[in-house]
């Protein structure tokens, strides 16, 4: 019993039919499944790509090869040369199809010879496969204004394919509702824009467009773009128009206006500069010492003594004046020389030359140094209260009617008309003490006036100019101590002036 | 008297043109939206062909006056328009027609084409009281009518079969972008 099940059993080895079941079990052994992937189209600036992802990462391909085929064809699979044993995962198909065809396209993972991904995809060119157009937005009062451009150069695009780009759709979207699209034709131009109006002030509103050809879904439509109409957007442009057009009636007047100031020299007024010869020195030393005058100095000493009349007989003793006589030329010159001991001022006319100064008669310190010559210029400077020595120096510009101006304040100056002094020589003493006493004190504000020995008046002494008469003559022991000139000589440097002397002369 | 009548018959074909011009204005209007709704459609009843489907390939031979209009008149776009439009609904309304299909897209494509067949007759039938025409003689139909009867035999021959439809759906396609081409003859 037990040999035969034994013996059945061997032969059911032998004989039963294990090796369809074998090979079958082998043939599943061997063939591992295909990995999927997900292929997916997509373009960008009107190049189509095909792109694929593995589902799962088991065993990663070394390789892809991407072929293709059309519905209507009888053919076999077609390879794109492009996209043979390449190991990135994405193939441009772009010169590969026409519109009105269904491709297949397949995509195959090799590692060696082994294959281990194949996957397909369906797609129509005509409405899967195209980037959406780009929209802008511009809003105004009420309105919209919707511009729909190519999203490359239109040359780019292939004429078989031109038809796809024909219209768009653009739909707007208003509290979360989308309207009913609006078609838009291209008409073969880069961009078209419309108008959608009597919209709601103070509400957003949304724009997204895609081309009227491809099938509605989110890839084939363009990014939402928003715009809020306010009823301010009016307004505010109208203000910037308004203060522009401020700004610029407020500017152009006061531009004009400078322009103006400018022409008329009221303002930026170049600055003419004067001659060099019309520039004075910052300091002028005063107008009794202009560098070109001439000055001759006369010493005016004044005395208050009682009015006597110059007699030689007169006893000189009271006085310490002394007598002299001196011939020169064709005149005969006495006179005497006093020295006043009183302390009261004293006037005298006393005139030298600055070249002819004794520095023994001057014990004034205040000695003006001497200026320039002039032919008209005379300066004299009375100076009262001196002691022994009173000498005062008087400077004096006598040329048309000049002024003294003090130096210090001992001193004084005066306009002396010579031509209202008494003049003549010694053997005049005819001459009233009256006049003489009027002579005698200028200070009085009697005018003094030259006159010669014959009573001829002399010629007003207006400037120093250089003369050889007239003597000046003081009956009262006045020390005649002026020069004088006429008018139409010159005053020379070289006039004779003495100290001691009663005359003037030059 | 007669003069009368000349003004009135110009007068009629006058504001008859300017009829027609906006009747073909919206009749392209509708014929466009009508092809990209078909389109739609059509891709949503296609999905993905499946790699078997590819055996059964058949090139069922388009008329080449279909594939690229050569007289693209508004009056004999009109009419190759209906023409095909008429065609696809009858094949699309037999019976067994797409299986595996949602019905509701089915209905739905087929709506869309009749409405737009009401329109193109409409049309025909205005331009057909004003001119005495040719465009209903049978000689410019017979390619369109032999191309579709080829498609009915393909079907019966592969017994209405999901990839022969698969073949079939693809092959409709391709005549909206055709459509396409004609519509653009209703232009002005």
């Amino acid at each position: 019993m037990f040999l035969n099940q034994h013996t059945l059993f061997i032969g059911l080895l032998f004989f039963s039919p294990w090796e369809p079941i074998c090979f079958t079990w082998s043939h599943i052994l061997m063939d591992t499944p295909l990995q999927s992937c997900i292929l997916t189209m997509t373009s960008h600036n009107f190049q189509h790509i095909l792109s694929w992802k593995l589902n799962s990462s088991a065993t990663m391909p070394a390789h892809y090869t991407v072929s293709y085929t059309a519905m209507s064809d009888d053919e076999e699979w077609k390879a794109v040369e492009s996209c043979t044993n390449i190991t990135k995962s994405s193939c441009n198909m772009t010169d590969i199809y026409e519109n009105s065809e269904t491709y297949l396209s397949q995509v195959t993972g090799f590692n060696g010879k082994e294959k281990l991904v194949e996957c397909m995809h369906t797609f129509f060119p005509m409405t899967d496969i195209l980037d959406p157009p780009e929209v802008s937005l511009y809003g105004f009062k009420d309105a919209v204004n919707i511009t729909v451009y190519y999203p490359a150069s239109l040359s780019q695009i292939k004429n078989k394919e031109k038809e796809l780009f024909s219209a768009v759709v653009i739909k707007v979207l208003s509290s979360n509702k989308f309207n009913e699209g609006l078609t838009v034709e291209m008409d073969d131009k880069e961009n078209v824009t419309t108008t959608i109006d009597s919209l709601i002030l103070n509400s957003n509103y949304c724009v997204s467009a895609q081309w009227e050809s491809q099938i509605s879904k989110p890839e084939t439509q363009s990014p939402l773009k928003c715009i809020v109409l306010s009823s301010s957007q009016e307004s505010g442009s109208e203000d910037i128009t308004a203060i522009s057009f401020a700004a610029c009636f407020i500017s152009f007047p006061i531009i004009i206006l400078v322009i103006l100031l400018k022409k008329t020299g009221y303002i930026c007024r170049k600055q003419t500069h004067s001659p060099k010869a019309l520039d004075f020195p910052p300091v002028i030393p005063g107008p009794l010492q202009l560098p070109y005058v001439k000055i001759t100095r006369a010493e005016i000493i004044y005395k208050t003594k009682k009015k006597k009349i110059f007699n030689d007989s007169d006893d000189k003793s009271d006085s310490d004046c002394e007598s002299t006589e001196k011939v020169e030329n064709d005149y005969t010159m006495n006179g005497f020389t006093c020295r006043s001991q009183i302390q009261d001022s004293t006037l005298c006319l006393k005139g030298y030359n600055s070249t002819d100064l004794d520095p023994n008669e001057l014990e004034s310190p205040e000695v003006d140094p001497p200026l320039a010559d002039t032919d008209n210029a005379t300066s004299y400077e009375l100076k009262i209260g001196a002691d022994k020595s009173r000498v005062c120096q008087m400077w004096s510009h006598l040329s048309e009617g000049s002024t003294f101006s003090s130096r210090s304040e001992d001193c004084f100056n005066f306009n002396v008309n010579l031509s209202t002094v008494f003049m003549g020589d010694r053997g005049d003493d005819q001459e009233s003490e009256e006049d003489a006493a009027q002579i005698l004190l200028p200070v009085q504000e009697d005018t003094i006036s030259l006159v010669d020995s014959e009573g001829t008046e002399l010629k007003h002494i207006t400037h120093a100019t250089c003369v050889k008469t007239p003597l000046f003559h003081f009956p009262s022991k006045e020390y005649l101590c002026s020069e004088n000139a006429s008018s139409d000589e010159s005053v020379t440097s070289e006039s004779d002036m003495d100290l001691g002397d009663g005359y003037i002369r030059r | 008297m007669a003069n009368s009548s000349m003004v009135q018959l110009v007068l009629l074909l006058f504001f008859s043109a300017a009829v027609s011009s906006d009747q073909y204005d919206s009749l392209r209007f509708h014929q466009r939206r009508t092809n990209h709704r078909s389109l739609s459609l059509l891709k949503e009843m296609i999905g993905e062909i499946h790699p078997k489907c590819l055996r059964e390939g058949m090139d069922f031979k388009v008329p080449r006056e279909i594939v690229q209009p050569k007289q693209c008149q508004k009056e004999n776009a009109t009419m190759v328009i209906h023409e095909m439009l008429q065609h696809i609904f009858l094949l699309f309304s037999s019976k067994n027609a797409s299986p595996g299909v949602n019905e509701t897209i089915t209905e739905t494509f087929l709506s869309v084409i009749y409405q737009q067949m009401v329109h193109l007759e409409m049309a025909l039938e205005q331009e057909m009281h004003q001119v005495n025409s040719i465009w209903g003689s049978e000689d410019s139909t017979l390619p369109l009518n032999n191309y579709y009867q080829g498609i009915m035999n393909y079907l019966k021959s592969k017994e209405y079969s999901s990839c022969a439809w698969k073949r079939v759906q693809v092959e409709i396609r391709r005549n909206f972008v055709f459509l396409n081409n004609w519509t653009e003859c209703l232009k002005n």
